[in-house]
């Protein structure tokens, strides 16, 4: 009798054990979801006849009450928009759910979502490099059509007022070298959250030291020198190093006016080239005026030595502007100053083209409605009200609006450097992440902290990487 | 009496449930990622099937020069890291065994590295180890020793990350060790001792070789968690500077989820399961070698 109440006893503890174990489990990932909604698709939302307002403007309010997830990354851009979304949902009745994630779960994320027959995100925010790579896996909605299409494009979007080599970069394929415009190419995404490359300094120390604006690099380092014996406890210029796309994005920034590049028009390495070497000659230079374990600072630690008043110059990314003037992050707010980065001595200038973008995912269930999410995101008077707190835009007209300029002077700057911007700054093919983390990253810290002499290092990485080019069918 | 047939298959109509569990969620994981070594697939190209190539993966490592310099990292890595925390280990639970007022709060101090995550181990030494605002810096520098750049610099960065991995686990090691060494038979300690046995001579004579299993045990699996240990890394130095801290469950990581190449992952993770099991077959061995004599 005892046995086989155990029995039975144990019989219902497998299968409970059984079932739980098979139970539906919630999603986890470091997902911040901001409203639960359920979604309706398309097919239930669009009604047949659009309703226009009655004086023939375009109606914002065609997918109301829909939901759509926006899987976006971490940065300025989308912090700064976040609290404009309501305005968003109140024009258009859509509601709009950020997916936060970094960067690199972003790719990872994103690609996998790709793969899925129906997506969980309806817009996708993307790093201009990874554009090529997501159309290869046929992951990007054509945008042509929509904007083609009256009864769903904004007559007041005004496309030609996005910076030409923000608006190439940000969404052309299958063009020249397809990542660029050409004949073939279509349009798969729109630039929020591209940026361009300037120089920021401590004014203040320049005019204790009577230094001239730095315009050309022999201009950087003789500044730097200055700075660094004459200041205590201060350094010269911040610079990422780390291995991988670290250096490889200072590289690029500081060598493609001294003429490095990755690849000649036949798409053969030519890291060994002397523009590259010239790069990682000043870089190395450089450090002699940086602070201590310069030779591999990453993205934050370079920031953070310009921001803490470690460093008197940075060359990179735009959205130093919004950075040194948050004060929480900033001990400089008032002291920086900004100017055009240094040309070479023929005075060859090329700033970056890069930063974000946003597309539609092609298993969206939600394309029109997200498309009218993108319009909105771009649109001048979004872009404006972002621009009004530090957060660079893309667009011309607010780049030259006076009361941006007025708010942020420094825009003034973007706006030059903007106009040397080149959407092939950097080539924008799938094979770049492996050969910047795996090759020229590392190669480039090695040469940063003294374990390989510049010209070896290039020369050790050209044979790899050609036959990752010929692999790629780059190279025939 | 000779048990009926339900009776014989009592068992495993209870243990059915796990193994199909085992199954689904261990068993079947492990064996897609092996299989997946011998195919070329892209997490860029999910929607495509992955294509047999068979063993170019593992050919395309052997030729690598990157692989062979992870390989010999990791093999430094967990040789200095098993054997120091062992060591260390074993010191501080000999310091600690005696029943002393108050040394359960000592215990309870030395165990917290251990129950901290690490990732949250990783951000803590990053920062200690910053050549510009870092701890070590700053005490160097009291004592008139000159600032070092311990995560940028080749030649300490592997070090750096060597000893942060060991303050995090020696705890768990020191645990261990301690309940082997309570659990030495009280009687043969009196009896080394009446036979005039030195404190020296009841450790290397009584203690130790009372407590060979549990060293065996422990040195099992501090060794399997090395070689398996990325976080740390992935925080500290992500693999560099250069290659130096590329260790091979980093290059695990960087080639699925940065050069999204599935199958090449896979074919250095076996290659890292070999390598386990060749390791842990010969400590077993010598394990064996130990017991008979």
């Amino acid at each position: 009798m005892k046995k086989m109440h155990q029995r039975k006893l144990a019989l219902g503890l497998g299968v409970i054990l059984l079932l739980g174990s098979t139970g539906c489990s919630q999603q986890e990932g470091s997902t911040e979801k901001t409203q639960v909604q359920e979604l309706k698709t398309e097919k239930e939302q669009v009604t047949e006849t659009i309703t226009a307002d009655g004086e023939g403007g375009f109606d914002w309010k065609q997918f109301d009450g829909s939901t759509i997830v926006a899987s976006v990354p971490n940065n300025v851009h989308w912090n700064s928009v976040k609290e404009y979304i309501p305005e968003f949902t109140e024009l258009t009745g859509i509601k709009v759910e950020l997916d936060v994630l970094a960067n690199n779960n972003l790719h990872d994320k994103q690609l996998l979502e790709f793969s899925k027959p129906v997506s969980d995100f309806d817009v996708v925010a993307y790093i201009v490099t990874w554009k090529s790579e997501y159309n290869r896996a046929g992951g990007l909605e054509v945008l042509d059509p929509y904007f083609e299409d009256p009864s769903i494009a904004n007559p007041e979007y005004d496309i030609a007022d996005i910076a030409p080599a923000f608006f190439e970069l940000a969404g052309k394929v299958d063009g020249i070298k397809d990542y660029l415009d050409g004949p073939d190419a279509k349009l798969v995404g729109l630039p929020f959250g591209t940026e361009t490359s300037i120089m920021a300094y401590r004014k203040d120390l320049f005019e204790k030291y009577d230094i001239k604006v730095p315009e050309t690099y022999g201009d950087v380092i003789e500044a730097a020198r200055v700075i660094h014996e004459k200041e205590p406890n201060m350094y010269g210029l911040s610079m990422r190093t780390s291995s991988g796309a670290d250096s490889c994005h200072t590289w690029f920034t500081l060598g493609k006016s001294l003429g490095a590049e990755m690849f000649d028009d036949n798409w053969e390495p030519a890291f060994d080239n002397e523009g590259s070497l010239a790069t990682l000659d000043f870089m190395k230079e450089m450090l002699v005026y940086s602070p201590l374990g310069a030779e591999s600072f990453d993205l934050g630690a370079s920031d953070n030595a310009f921001l803490q008043g470690l460093t008197a110059m940075i060359i990179d990314r735009d959205k130093l502007i919004g950075l040194s003037r948050d004060t929480e992050k900033s001990k400089v707010a008032d002291s920086v100053g900004f100017a055009l980065q240094p040309k070479a001595d023929d005075g060859s200038l090329e700033t970056e083209a890069g930063g974000f973008a946003v597309g539609i995912p092609v298993n969206s269930q939600n394309k029109k409605a997200a498309f009218l999410f993108l319009q909105w995101l771009t649109s001048k008077e979004t872009e404006k009200a972002l621009a009004l707190k530090a957060v660079t835009p893309a667009r011309i007209s607010t780049l030259n609006d006076p009361d941006v300029l007025e708010a942020y002077p420094a825009f003034e700057v973007v706006k030059e450097a903007v106009s040397y911007a080149n959407p092939d700054w950097r080539p924008g093919i799938p094979e770049i992440t492996k050969i910047q983390s795996q090759f020229l990253g590392v190669a480039i810290n090695q040469v940063m902290t003294g374990a390989k002499d510049a010209e070896t290092a290039m020369k050790e990485i050209v044979e790899p990487v050609r036959e990752i080019m010929v692999e790629g069918g780059y190279i025939k | 009496m000779k048990k009926s047939i339900s009776k014989r298959l009592f068992p495993y109509v209870f243990s059915t449930p796990t193994i199909i569990l085992m199954t689904i969620f261990m068993g079947f994981p492990i064996l897609y990622g092996l299989i997946l070594g011998f195919y070329r697939w892209s997490l860029a190209d999910l929607k495509n099937a992955p294509v047999f190539v068979g063993l170019q993966n593992f050919n395309a490592l052997f030729q690598n020069p990157q692989f062979w310099s992870s390989m010999k990292t990791t093999i430094i890595f967990v040789v200095s890291v098993v054997f120091v925390q062992l060591f260390l280990g074993l010191v501080i639970a000999l310091l600690l065994e005696k029943n002393l007022p108050g040394i359960r709060f000592f215990r309870s101090i030395f165990m917290l590295p251990v129950m901290i995550s690490p990732v949250v181990v990783g951000v803590i030494w990053k920062y200690i180890y910053d050549a510009n605002f870092g701890m070590l810096n700053y005490l160097l520098g009291l004592i008139g020793v000159p600032p070092g750049t311990w995560l940028s610099n080749e030649g300490t960065a592997l070090l750096s990350v060597i000893i942060t991995e060991i303050w995090q686990w020696t705890p768990f090691v020191f645990l261990i060790l301690l309940s082997g060494l309570q659990s030495v038979p009280g009687d043969l300690m009196e009896a080394a001792v009446v036979d005039g046995a030195s404190y020296f001579q009841t450790l290397i004579h009584v203690k130790l070789p009372c407590m060979k299993n549990i060293m065996h045990l422990v040195l099992t699996l501090r060794m399997i968690e090395s070689m398996r240990s990325m976080v740390v890394i992935f925080i500290m130095t992500n693999g560099g500077p250069g290659i130096s801290t590329m260790t091979l469950p980093m290059a695990i990581y960087k080639n699925a989820f940065v050069n999204q190449d599935l199958g090449s992952a896979s074919a250095t993770a076996i290659i890292l399961m070999i390598l386990l099991v060749l390791l842990t077959v010969f400590v077993k061995g010598g394990k064996e070698e130990d017991d008979k004599h």
